[in-house]
C-alpha cells in the first residue's frame, strides 16, 4: 500500500476517449478531417444567419400562429426590425448567427496553426482552402456585424497575433475587408480550378473569385462607416468587381442551367435543376453548402416552410416561414421563378394528394397575413425553392445550398458595369436578359435603353426574384440604400434608424470581451 | 503545508510499519447488563454501551440486553448512549474471568449532549462538537414509503431543502443545504456511507426523450435500504472541511446498523413487512369532452374555427388524466438478524421492495442483501469490519418530458389530447382493440390510423406500448482495520469498493405512433461505474486525565472513479416480437455510441480536538486535496477550518436563567467544490456528429475540437462563518440550536461564453462570486413524560438569503428555458449580478384588450401590431440615455425593454415540525414542511392556458374558457404564469400499536403493526400539481413547474415481528 502512494499522488490527466490536437493534424488524413470540420460549420449558416438575413427583410416573414411561433417574440422582433442589443432576436439568432461564424473562423485556425508545424504533400492546397473559408466566415461577420477582430496565427502575416482565447478589440470594417481580400488574392494559386466529382463541393479558384467579386460589388459598404446617422460609403471597387467577375466567366468551367441545356421539359425546370436534390451536378454551381439526405447531414428547409401536413415520412414540417403579399406580387406572373411560391390550394409535397389543415379543412395558402401575431395556419404564402428530395430521410434533404451561381456573377458583373459608367448600359442590360432569358417564354428581356438609375433599379428587382430566399437580400438592400424602406408589419421608427444596417452585438457578448464596443445606435 | 503532507505521509508510514502484535494478556472479566427506560421499565434496544477508556462495548439487543467481554479487571466505568435519551454512567469492578451484573434506567432526553456523533474520520460526543452538525433519527425518520436516505432528510434537519424531482418511483432529488453553494457546478452533498464517500452518479443511461429531453435520472441512492441505517449526521458548515474539494454542498454520512453481541440467547431476528397504495392526490382542472365539443361547436359559430373542426369532435367523454392515473401499490419486506460473541458479531439483512407508480407502467424493484461484520482480536487491540452490500434496482419507466419539446411525452399528452374520442375502439374488421390515434380517420373510429408522425400521441398508448427498463446491479464493499499501535495511537486502514453497473434497455414498437416513423427503434445502452478508495488514518488520543482533553488525527485518502458507456440502436423492423432484444434485425444500424472517463482525488488531511474543563473546546482541521480533473498547475488545493465553542452555562459568572445548557459555537473554514467533469480543462477533438461533412456524394469524418482549454479551472472556494448558539432548558428537555451563517462562494465555475473566435462558445470557467446567508432555529422538545405517556416534538426553521454578487465582466446568464409548443427554448430566468439566483425575468401581464386599446409599442396608432380585442397587454417601457425605464403604454408583443425581472423562485422561509409520542401500547408521529415566499412559474399554465389549442384538435385548462383571450392569442411568458408557490404539507402521519404476539408463536419480542400516510394534505394558492418542483431547465433554474409526474399520496399499513 505504501508503494501506491507516490503513483497516488499522479493526477495528470489522459482522456480515453477523445484526442487532444498537440499532435493530431499530423498527416493528409487528420488535416482532412479538420476541413471537414470547418466545411462543417457551413451548415450552421443556415440556421441563425439565414434566418436573420431573410427575416429581417421582405422576403421572409414568420408570423405567430395561434399556439405556434411566438417563441419570445424573436420572430416579431427580426421582422419587425425592433431589436436592441437586449432583445429576444438579438439574444436568441443573433447571438447564433455571431456565434456559428466566430466558430468557423476558430475552426479553421486551429487547424491552420497546427498544420504549420508539418509537412506533407498536399498541405498547400489545404491550407489554400482553409484560408478562403476562413475568409468566407470573417465576410459574414463583417457583411452583419461590421468591423471585429482579426484573429490569427499565420506566420509572416503581421496582423496575426495568435489564436489564444483572449478579449480582443474591433479591427475596423476596412481592416477585416482588407483582411479578406488579400486572403483571397494570397490562396488563391493554391486551389485547384476544379474536383473531380468524388470531391464535389470543395473550394475552387473561381470559388475564392465569386467571394472575391461578392467583395468587391458592396466595397462601398464594407468599407463604409456606420454611424446612428446611418452609412457613411466608403471607397467603390466596381473595376475589380467586373475584372474578378470575368475570370469566373470567362474560365469556361461553368454555364447557366437552362431548360436546354439540362434536357428537361417543365418550362422553368432547367432553373429549378440549381436546386433539386441532384443539383449538386449543377454546372452553375460555385460555392456551395453541401448537403447528404443522412442524418445531420441534410438540408430541413422544408420543415421551416411546409405545414403540418404537407409532408410524409417520419418528421413534421414546422408550418412557419411565409412571405409577404407584396414580395409575392413583385414576380411577375410569367416569371417562371414564381414557381417558388406555394399560394392557393396545396398538396402534400411527397405524396401528391390534396393536403388538409390541422383542422380538416382543405389546406389554401392565402398571401394575405392581417396580423402578424395571430395568425391562421393557412396565411401567408410559403417559399419551396428547395423541392423535397425524393429519397429524404426524416428532416434531411440532399439538396446541396448554393452560396454563389454563375447567375450572381452575371448580376455582379452588370451592376459593377452600370456603376462604373452609363455608357456600359447596353453591356449590363444584356447580362441581365441573359438570365432572364431561361425564366420566361416568350421571353421577355429588358430594354437596352434603359438608364442608369432604371438598371439599377432593374438590378435589385432581378437580384430578388432570382435570390429570394438565398440569403441576399439584407445585403442588396442595404448596397441599394433600401433597408429602412417600410413593408408589411415593419416597425414605423426603423424606417428612421438608419444604423440598423448593422446588427447589435448582443449584450451577452460584449459581456464575455470588454474590448468589444457596440455598434452605433444600439 | 508541504510540512503537514509530509507529516501525514509520516503517519501513514507508521500506520503501515508498526505492527508490533505481541502485547502481554492483561487479567479480564466479563460486563452483562440491562438497559431499561426510566419510567416505562421497559427493555430500550440499540443502546450502544461502552467501558470508557478501552475499545470494548456492545449494542443492546431487543429485550434491551448486552454482555461486554474482555474488559479489563478492576474498576471501570460504564457509559450507556442512545439519541434520545440521557446517557448515564455506572462504575463496576470487574472481577477477574468473573461477570459483572449492571442496570442502566435512562430517562428520555430532546438532546444528549453525550450522544456520539459520526463527524468527518471518526466520531465526536455532541458537547465536544463546534461545527454545525445536524442528526436525524434514522428510525423516526423510516416513515411512510420510503425509497431512499434522501427522503428521510426532508423537514427534519434545519438548513437542508430536499426537493424530490417529480413524483415518480425511486425519483432523484435536489438536495440543497443552506440554499447551495454552486451556480453550475454540483449542488449536491457528498455522501459517505461508513466513512467512505460514494460517488452518486446515475447507474444508468440517461434514455431517450420522446420530443424533448428525456425525465431526470432515477436516484442512485434507491440501491440502500433505509432500515439498514443507523444514523445520518450532517455537516453544514466549515466543519465538512475535512472533506476538502468535496465539502462545500455539505457531507452527508451514513451510519449503517451494526451487529450486535447476543449474550448467548442467539442471534435476533427482525421482520417487517408493508403494503401501500398510492394515488394522486390532485387532477389539473381541464376542459372536458363536454365542455370541449361546446366550445368547438360555439367557435365554428362565430367563425374562429371552421366547420371541418366539428367533423373531429367524438362523442366520448375522455379524461385522459384519470385514464393514465391509477392506484400503485408497494409491498416492502425487511428481513434481518443479528448476533455474534463478544468478539465477532454481525448483521445480515435482505430487502425486497416493490413500488409501482401512480401511472400505468412505471415503478421500480429492488432486492438487496446486506452483510456486516465486526471482529476484535489481540485483546481487542485489532478489529476489523467487513460492510458489504449487494443490490439489483429494476427500473420500470415510462416516457415523459423534464421538458416537453412540442411533441411530449406522457403528461404533455395527457393535458392535450382530444377528450372526446375513446381511448381505445375495436377495429370493426378484426374486432381487434386499437388506441385511437389522431392520424384515425374518424373520432371513435379506428378502422384506419396509420402510423408515423404525429404531435399528439394517446398517452395511454405510450405509456403501454413504449418498453423502457432499466436494471441496476451494484456492489458496495468495504473492509476497515483498526489497530491500537499503542494505548493512546490507532491506526486504520479503510479500503471501499463500489461498482455498478445498469442497462437501459428501449423499445418503440412499430404499432405505436412514436415507433412506426422509425419503423420501431430499439436501443440498449450499458454504463458501469467504478469507485476505489483508499483511506489510511492515525488517531492519537491520550486520556490526559484532569482539565484537559485533546484527540488528533491525520491521513491520506486516495479515491479513483471510472466511468464508461456503451450503447448501440437499431431502427426498421418487420416485427415488434423482439422488442429490444433483436437489434441485429433492424434494417437500419446507428452508429453506437462509447465513452470512458476517469478521474483521481487524493487528499491529505489532519484535524485536532482540544477540550477545557468541558467548558471550552477548539477544533482545527486542514487537508490538502489533489484532483485529477483541474487544470495542469491547479491541481492542488488547501482547505483550512476552526472552529471553538465555549459552554457558558458551566461558568459561574454567566446567571444560569432557565438554561440547563447554553453554549456559543463560531467557526471558520474554506471549502471547495470539484463539480468539474473529467478533462474540462483541456481542449479535446472528437469527431462528433455536427463535423461530418460531404464531398461528393459521401459524408467525410471531421475532427473538430469541442472544448476549449482552460489550465487556469480550478475548485470553487466557499469560505463559511458560521456562529451558534445551542441551548437547553428544564435539564435538557427542551434543546436546540439558533446558527447564523455566511457563504462566500468565489470562483464560482460557470459555464460561460467566451471570447470569439473560439472553436466553441463557451467553457467552464472560475467567475463570479455568490454569498449565501441565513439563520436557523432548531429545537428538539420531550414535552411530556409520563410511565406510559410521552410526547416529543421538533422544530426546524431556516431562511436563507441567496445573492449573486459577481458574475466576472458578464452582464447576465440566461437561464429557466422554457419548453412547449410556441417557447422554443425561450428562456424565464437570468443570473443576474446583485439579485439572487432563480429571478424570474420577462414582460408584466397587464390584462387582456377589450376594446380600444390604444397604438402598440411604436405609440403611433394605426399600424398593423396595433392590440386588438383578445390579445395579452404587458407594459412597454422606454429606456433613457442612464438606462432608466419609463412606462409608456401597453404592448402585444413585448420586445427589448419590457423585460424586467419578475420575482424569484427561492423560499424565505422554510419550516419543519415533527412531533411523536405514545399512550401506553399506541404511538403515533407526524411531519409536517412547509416553505414560503417562493415563486414558481406554472409553465403547464402558460402553453395549456390556450384557446388556440382548440384550433389544432387539443384541449386545454378549464380556466381559459373565461378569462378573456381571444381564441387566436398564443402563450406568451409573464408575470400571469408566476404564482406564489407558499405551501404547508402534512407529508406524514403514522398511528402503531406495539403489543406482545400471543404466547403459541413463541415469538418473545415486541411486535408492532402500523398505518401510515405520506403527503396527506397540502396547503397552497397555487394552481398546479404541486408548488414543490425541481425542472433541470438550464443552469440554476428554479422553479419551474411544466408537466411533472405527479407526487403521490400514500397510505401503508406495516407489520414488524421481533423474534
Amino acid at each position: 500500500m505504501l508503494l501506491l502512494a507516490p503513483a497516488c499522488t499522479d493526477l495528470t490527466e489522459v482522456p480515453s476517449s477523445s484526442i487532444t490536437p498537440e499532435h493530431f493534424y499530423s498527416n493528409e488524413t487528420e488535416a482532412v478531417g479538420g476541413l471537414a470540420s470547418v466545411y462543417a460549420g457551413l451548415r450552421s449558416l443556415n440556421d441563425d444567419y439565414y434566418n436573420v438575413t431573410e427575416v429581417s427583410t421582405d422576403e421572409i416573414i414568420v408570423p405567430t400562429r395561434g399556439t405556434d411561433w411566438y417563441d419570445n417574440g424573436t420572430w416579431l422582433d427580426l421582422h419587425r426590425q425592433t431589436w436592441t442589443a437586449n432583445s429576444p432576436a438579438t439574444l436568441a439568432n443573433i447571438n447564433g448567427a455571431w456565434t456559428n461564424l466566430w466558430n468557423g473562423v476558430a475552426r479553421a485556425n486551429v487547424v491552420l496553426d497546427a498544420l504549420q508545424h508539418v509537412n506533407f504533400a498536399t498541405k498547400p492546397g489545404i491550407v489554400a482552402e482553409l484560408r478562403v473559408l476562413r475568409a468566407l466566415y470573417y465576410y459574414g461577420l463583417m457583411d452583419m456585424f461590421g468591423g471585429v477582430q482579426i484573429v490569427c496565427s499565420d506566420e509572416g502575416n503581421p496582423l496575426c497575433t495568435g489564436i489564444g482565447i483572449e478579449p480582443r478589440e474591433r479591427n475596423t470594417r476596412t481592416e477585416v475587408f482588407n483582411f479578406i481580400e488579400s486572403e483571397l488574392i494570397a490562396a488563391r494559386p493554391g486551389l485547384k480550378d476544379k474536383w473531380d466529382a468524388s470531391m464535389n463541393g470543395r473550394i475552387t479558384q473561381s470559388a475564392a473569385d465569386a467571394l472575391l467579386a461578392s467583395v468587391y460589388v458592396n466595397a462601398q459598404v464594407f468599407t463604409g462607416d456606420v454611424t446612428a446617422a446611418g452609412l457613411q460609403k466608403g471607397t467603390a471597387r466596381w473595376q475589380d468587381a467586373v475584372t474578378v467577375s470575368d475570370r469566373i466567366l470567362n474560365s469556361g468551367l461553368y454555364s447557366l442551367a437552362t431548360d436546354a441545356s439540362v434536357g428537361c421539359s417543365t418550362p422553368g425546370c432547367g432553373w429549378r435543376s440549381n436546386f433539386r436534390a441532384d443539383n449538386g451536378n449543377s454546372k452553375e454551381n460555385i460555392l456551395v453548402v453541401k448537403y447528404l439526405n443522412q442524418p445531420g447531414l441534410g438540408l430541413n428547409f422544408v420543415m421551416r416552410a411546409l405545414h403540418y401536413n404537407q409532408y410524409s415520412g417520419g418528421e413534421t414540417p414546422w408550418n412557419g416561414f411565409s412571405t409577404i403579399a407584396d414580395t409575392y406580387n413583385a414576380f411577375d406572373p410569367a416569371d417562371l421563378r414564381r414557381q417558388i411560391f406555394l399560394a392557393g390550394p396545396q398538396i402534400n409535397q411527397v405524396t401528391g394528394l390534396p393536403a388538409k389543415d390541422r383542422a380538416g379543412n382543405p389546406l389554401v395558402f392565402d398571401p394575405n397575413i392581417p396580423n402578424d401575431a395571430q395568425t391562421g395556419e393557412g396565411n401567408g404564402v410559403r417559399i419551396l425553392k428547395w423541392p423535397v428530395d425524393p429519397n429524404h430521410l426524416d428532416r434531411e434533404n440532399g439538396n446541396d445550398y448554393t452560396i454563389f451561381r454563375l447567375a450572381e456573377i452575371y448580376l455582379i458583373k452588370a451592376e459593377a458595369l452600370n456603376e462604373l459608367s452609363p455608357a456600359n448600359g447596353p453591356a449590363a442590360v444584356a447580362l441581365i436578359n441573359t438570365i432572364r432569358a431561361r425564366v420566361f417564354n416568350p421571353p421577355k428581356p429588358l430594354a437596352t435603353t434603359l438608364t442608369q438609375q432604371q438598371i439599377r433599379d432593374a438590378i435589385l428587382n432581378e437580384r430578388l426574384f432570382e435570390f429570394t430566399a438565398e440569403a441576399k437580400r439584407r445585403q442588396d438592400l442595404i448596397r441599394f440604400g433600401q433597408y429602412n424602406r417600410p413593408w408589411l408589419f415593419k416597425d414605423p421608427a426603423s424606417l428612421t434608424q438608419l444604423y440598423r444596417v448593422l446588427m447589435p452585438i448582443p449584450l451577452t457578448q460584449l459581456g464575455t470581451n470588454p474590448k468589444l464596443v457596440q455598434n452605433a445606435g444600439y | 503545508m508541504a510540512v503537514v503532507r509530509r507529516l501525514s505521509l509520516a503517519l501513514v508510514v507508521a500506520v503501515l510499519c508498526s505492527f508490533r502484535l505481541g502485547a502481554q494478556a492483561a487479567p479480564t472479566g466479563t460486563v452483562t447488563g440491562r438497559v431499561i427506560d426510566a419510567l416505562s421499565q421497559q427493555p430500550v434496544a440499540d443502546v450502544q454501551i461502552v467501558v470508557e477508556g478501552t475499545r470494548r462495548g456492545a449494542i443492546t439487543g431487543a429485550d434491551g440486553t448486552f454482555t461486554i467481554g474482555g474488559v479489563p479487571a478492576g474498576s471501570q466505568t460504564v457509559r450507556a448512549r442512545r439519541i434520545g435519551f440521557s446517557a448515564p454512567v455506572q462504575i463496576v469492578a470487574v472481577p477477574t474471568n468473573g461477570t459483572v451484573s449492571v442496570v442502566f434506567p435512562l430517562e428520555r432526553q430532546a438532546v444528549s449532549l453525550e450522544d456520539v456523533v459520526t463527524t468527518g474520520y471518526g466520531t465526536q460526543r455532541r458537547v465536544a462538537i463546534t461545527g454545525s452538525v445536524a442528526t436525524v433519527d434514522a428510525d423516526q425518520a423510516n416513515v411512510g414509503v420510503i425509497a431512499n436516505v434522501n427522503q428521510m432528510i426532508q423537514g427534519r434537519a434545519a438548513g437542508v431543502q430536499m426537493t424530490s424531482n417529480s413524483g415518480e418511483p425511486g425519483a432523484g432529488a435536489q438536495i440543497t443545504i443552506r440554499g447551495g453553494s454552486s451556480i453550475s457546478a454540483s449542488n449536491e452533498p457528498l455522501y459517505v456511507i461508513d466513512g467512505v464517500p460514494i460517488s452518486n452518479v446515475e447507474t444508468e443511461n440517461a434514455g431517450i426523450g420522446i420530443g424533448g429531453s428525456p425525465p431526470l435520472p432515477r436516484s442512485p441512492l434507491t440501491l440502500l435500504n433505509p432500515a439498514d441505517i443507523a444514523s445520518i449526521s450532517i455537516l453544514k458548515d466549515a466543519s465538512a472541511a475535512i472533506y476538502g474539494t468535496r465539502a462545500s454542498n455539505g457531507v452527508i454520512l451514513i451510519e449503517t446498523k451494526k451487529g450486535t453481541s447476543s449474550g448467548g440467547t442467539g442471534p435476533s431476528i427482525d421482520y417487517e413487512f408493508y403494503a401501500g397504495s398510492a394515488s394522486a392526490p390532485k387532477r389539473l382542472d381541464l376542459v372536458t369532452g363536454d365542455q370541449y365539443r361546446q366550445y368547438v361547436t360555439d367557435q365554428v359559430a362565430a367563425g374562429v374555427l371552421t366547420a371541418a373542426s366539428l367533423a373531429k369532435l367524438g362523442t366520448a367523454n375522455t379524461n385522459w388524466q384519470d385514464a393514465l392515473l391509477r392506484s400503485g401499490a408497494t409491498f416492502n419486506h425487511n428481513l434481518s438478524f443479528a448476533g455474534g460473541s463478544t468478539s465477532t458479531q454481525y448483521r445480515a439483512s435482505l430487502n425486497f421492495m416493490n413500488q409501482d407508480g401512480i401511472i400505468e407502467s412505471s415503478g421500480f424493484k429492488r432486492t438487496q442483501a446486506r452483510l456486516n461484520g465486526t471482529h476484535q482480536a489481540i485483546d481487542g487491540r485489532l478489529r476489523l469490519g467487513l460492510n458489504m452490500t449487494g443490490s439489483q434496482v429494476k427500473n420500470d419507466y415510462i416516457p415523459f418530458e423534464n421538458d416537453g419539446g412540442f411533441e411530449g411525452g406522457t403528461f404533455l399528452n395527457m393535458v392535450q389530447f382530444n377528450p372526446t374520442v375513446p381511448i381505445i375502439a375495436s377495429d370493426p374488421v378484426t374486432g381487434i382493440p386499437k388506441y385511437w390515434e389522431i392520424t384515425c380517420a374518424a373520432p371513435q373510429d379506428v378502422t384506419t390510423c396509420p402510423g408515423g408522425a404525429a404531435s399528439d400521441r394517446n398517452p395511454v398508448g405510450l405509456v403501454n406500448q413504449i418498453q423502457d427498463f432499466g436494471t441496476s446491479t451494484r456492489l458496495l464493499g468495504n473492509g476497515t482495520v483498526d489497530f491500537d499501535l499503542f494505548t493512546p495511537l490507532t491506526a486504520r486502514l479503510v479500503v471501499g469498493v463500489d461498482r455498478s453497473d445498469g442497462n437501459r434497455s428501449t423499445y418503440w414498437p412499430l404499432a405505436s405512433p412514436a415507433g412506426a416513423g422509425f419503423g420501431g427503434r430499439a436501443r440498449q445502452a450499458d454504463r458501469t461505474n467504478l469507485s476505489k478508495t483508499l483511506q489510511t488514518v492515525l488517531t492519537y488520543h491520550p486520556e490526559l486525565g484532569g482539565d484537559h482533553s485533546f484527540d488528533a488525527l491525520g491521513g491520506y485518502e486516495y479515491n479513483d472513479y471510472t466511468l464508461s458507456e456503451f450503447g448501440a440502436e437499431a431502427q426498421g423492423f418487420l416485427t415488434d416480437a423482439l422488442g429490444f432484444n433483436g437489434l441485429s434485425t433492424g434494417a437500419k444500424l446507428i452508429t453506437p455510441f462509447s465513452f470512458k472517463e476517469d478521474s483521481r482525488l487524493v487528499g491529505f488531511f489532519t484535524k485536532l480536538n482540544y477540550g477545557f474543563r468541558e467548558k471550552y473546546f477548539l477544533t482545527a482541521s486542514w487537508r490538502r486535496d489533489g484532483s485529477s480533473r483541474f487544470g495542469e498547475g491547479n491541481k492542488w488545493a488547501v482547505f483550512p477550518a476552526i472552529s471553538g465553542s465555549w459552554r457558558l452555562s458551566q461558568e459561574s459568572f454567566v446567571p444560569k436563567g432557565p438554561f440547563s445548557e447554553l453554549r456559543l459555537r463560531a467557526g471558520w473554514g474554506r471549502l471547495g467544490n470539484p463539480g468539474v467533469p473529467p478533462y474540462a480543462s483541456l481542449i479535446k477533438l472528437s469527431a462528433d456528429a455536427g463535423s461530418r461533412y460531404v464531398f461528393g456524394d459521401q459524408p467525410v469524418v471531421g475532427f473538430v475540437p469541442i472544448s476549449n482549454p482552460n489550465p487556469n479551472l480550478r475548485w470553487e472556494t466557499t469560505d463559511q462563518t458560521n456562529i451558534a448558539l445551542d441551548y437547553g432548558f428544564m435539564n435538557n428537555r427542551f434543546a436546540g440550536s439558533l446558527e447564523y451563517y455566511v457563504k462566500n462562494t468565489h470562483d464560482l465555475l460557470i459555464r460561460i461564453p467566451v471570447p470569439l473566435p473560439a472553436v466553441v462558445g463557451d467553457r467552464l470557467e472560475n467567475v463570479g462570486r455568490m454569498r449565501n446567508k441565513g439563520v436557523e432555529f432548531s429545537m428538539d422538545a420531550q414535552v411530556f413524560n409520563r410511565p406510559t405517556t410521552n410526547w416529543s416534538a421538533g422544530l426546524v426553521f431556516s431562511a436563507d438569503r441567496n445573492r449573486v454578487l459577481d458574475l466576472g465582466t458578464r452582464p447576465f446568464i440566461i437561464t429557466g428555458i422554457m419548453s412547449g409548443q410556441g417557447q422554443s427554448g425561450a428562456p424565464s430566468q437570468r443570473i443576474i449580478p446583485g439579485q439572487p439566483l432563480g429571478t424570474f425575468y420577462g414582460p408584466q401581464f397587464v390584462g387582456v384588450c377589450v376594446s380600444n386599446c390604444g397604438p402598440g409599442a411604436d405609440g403611433v396608432a394605426g399600424n398593423a401590431d396595433d392590440p386588438k380585442v383578445g390579445q395579452q397587454l404587458f407594459n412597454h417601457y422606454t429606456v433613457d440615455t442612464n438606462g432608466n425605464l419609463t412606462l409608456a403604454g401597453t404592448t402585444n408583443a413585448p420586445g427589448g425593454n419590457d423585460f424586467v425581472i419578475l420575482g424569484n423562485a427561492l423560499p424565505t422561509w422554510t419550516l419543519g415540525f415533527r412531533t411523536s409520542g405514545n399512550i401506553g401500547k399506541f404511538d403515533l408521529s407526524m411531519l409536517i414542511n412547509s416553505q414560503h415566499g417562493m415563486k414558481v412559474l406554472n409553465e403547464t399554465a402558460l402553453v395549456y392556458a390556450t384557446k388556440s389549442n382548440a384550433k389544432n384538435n387539443k384541449n386545454f385548462l378549464a380556466s381559459a374558457l373565461n378569462d378573456g383571450v381571444g381564441p387566436s392569442e398564443p402563450s406568451i411568458f409573464s408575470d400571469r404564469f408566476i404564482e406564489d408557490g407558499s405551501f404547508i404539507r402534512l407529508q406524514n402521519v403514522t398511528v402503531g400499536y406495539t403489543f406482545d404476539m400471543p404466547s403459541f408463536t413463541r415469538i418473545a419480542r415486541g411486535s408492532r403493526v402500523y398505518l401510515s400516510g405520506d403527503n396527506l394534505l397540502l396547503g397552497t394558492s397555487y394552481t398546479g400539481y404541486d408548488p414543490e418542483v425541481y425542472t433541470n431547465a438550464d443552469i440554476a433554474s428554479r422553479g419551474i413547474d411544466y408537466l411533472h409526474y405527479p407526487r403521490p399520496r400514500t397510505i401503508t399499513g406495516g407489520i414488524r415481528v421481533a423474534f
